[in-house]
């Protein structure tokens, strides 16, 4: 009993370490600082573990990955949009970038823009703009949200629309959705 | 921002994710490699008390068996313990020099395969010839420290010298056995719980933990 445990511990320790990036990325797209980055990035290292027994190694472990990680960064930012003030100032991918004041590195900018566009969206749709911009298929995402794959073609159509309707103008003169708590059109 | 510069952008993100879990990664084995260290330096403290000890019994001993040289007995007594100090400080010397050879910027694996060969001389060597030696070096030691109070077994009890000798083969029994233990838990670990308590044992705690550490951080570094 005690070495299967240790077995099953040891496979998901190497599973993890194998796929850590897709906790970074959530992580990084969830969390408003660095130091809820951390504590997301554990939430969900902690909830994959919990969730473990639940795997089907016949299916790929990206995805079930993905799954529970997106969920978690999803009750994590709608539990921070409740209790945090609605100006509190959001780090862009707090630790991968430099803060404005130490940098004009036009890298740094672009990342910048990227977390401004993705702070315009809405939980769900941040997670599927993240299964987007991993070239996930329709199918995937569908798979991995636990919606319709209609359903998921529908919304990106939407996002789509919405962000040129947003980046059509720059996004630092922009209403800031996240801040102001309120949310973009045509999402839920 | 259209979509293929967000895309762009994300594969920045990426490179980034990449370059920081490097940076990392290098963090870790930092503070790894500094706790092997440190492990190890208690194993480079016992074996300094090591090469005291072979210090001391060689010169207690030298200039006690070439004062006994023409009483057998005593001979045989001064120059068996001259001889486990001439042990004790080789061995001793061998595995510092070892120590100090470890070279912890090299590869992990490089670290791995000394700490390894390490492993295996002090397990296929040096315990069991020191848990062997250990069944009979106290036998003259004892015999020694009698006789410096008048008492001379060899002489006067020498039935008493017999049982020491009998009671120093069943002490190598049980070391015979032990290395038995240590020898399977070497096939298979898992099924031999006494076997890997043994072999830890003998190993000693440093380079048990070194090992673990070092298993830790090549899983947690591998890619």
């Amino acid at each position: 009993m005690k070495q299967r445990d240790a077995m099953r511990r040891q496979q998901f320790e190497a599973l993890l370490h194998d796929h850590r990036k897709i906790v970074f990325k959530v992580a990084g797209v969830y969390a408003r600082s660095a130091d809820d980055r951390h504590d997301l990035a554990q939430e969900i290292a902690i909830q994959l573990w919990r969730a473990f027994p639940s795997y089907d190694a016949s299916r790929r472990f990206s995805t079930w990955m993905y799954r529970v990680a997106l969920n978690v960064g999803i009750s994590f930012l709608r539990k921070e949009q409740r209790h945090t003030a609605p100006l509190a100032p959001i780090d862009a991918f707090p630790g991968l970038v430099a803060t404005p004041a130490d940098s004009r590195d036009d890298e740094d900018e672009r990342l910048r823009m990227l977390q401004a566009v993705i702070d315009t969206l809405e939980p769900l749709n941040r997670a599927l703009i993240l299964l987007l911009l991993e070239d996930r298929s329709y199918a995937e995402i569908a798979d991995i949200v636990g919606i319709s794959e209609s359903n998921v073609a529908t919304r990106i159509s939407r996002i789509k629309q919405q962000l040129r309707a947003r980046l059509a103008v720059p996004v630092a003169a922009q209403p800031e959705a996240h801040s102001t708590g309120a949310r973009p059109h045509g999402t839920r | 921002m259209e979509l293929d510069e967000l895309k762009a952008a994300w594969q920045l993100l990426d490179r980034r994710i990449e370059r920081l879990d490097a940076l990392e990664l290098g963090r870790q084995r930092q503070s790894r490699l500094s706790g092997i260290q440190r492990s190890l330096r208690w194993l480079l403290l016992g074996q300094g008390l090591q090469l005291l000890g072979g210090l001391a019994l060689c010169l207690i001993f030298a200039p006690y068996w070439f004062k006994h040289r023409a009483e057998p007995q005593w001979l045989l007594c001064g120059l068996a313990l001259h001889g486990y100090g001439v042990l004790l400080i080789a061995f001793s010397v061998r595995t510092m020099l070892r120590l100090r050879q470890l070279d912890y910027g090299a590869p992990l694996l490089a670290i791995r395969q000394r700490m390894a060969e390490l492993a295996r001389w002090k397990l296929s060597v040096e315990w069991p010839l020191f848990a062997t030696l250990g069944c009979f070096i106290w036998i003259p030691l004892t015999l020694v420290l009698f006789g410096s109070v008048g008492a001379d077994f060899g002489r006067e009890a020498p039935g008493v010298v017999i049982g020491f000798f009998a009671s120093g083969f069943a002490c190598l029994a049980i070391v015979a056995t032990g290395l038995r233990l240590i020898a399977r838990a070497g096939r298979d670990p898992d099924a031999n719980r006494w076997g890997r308590w043994l072999r830890d044992s003998a190993l000693g705690s440093p380079i048990v933990s070194a090992q673990r550490e070092l298993a830790e951080l090549e899983a947690f570094t591998r890619d």
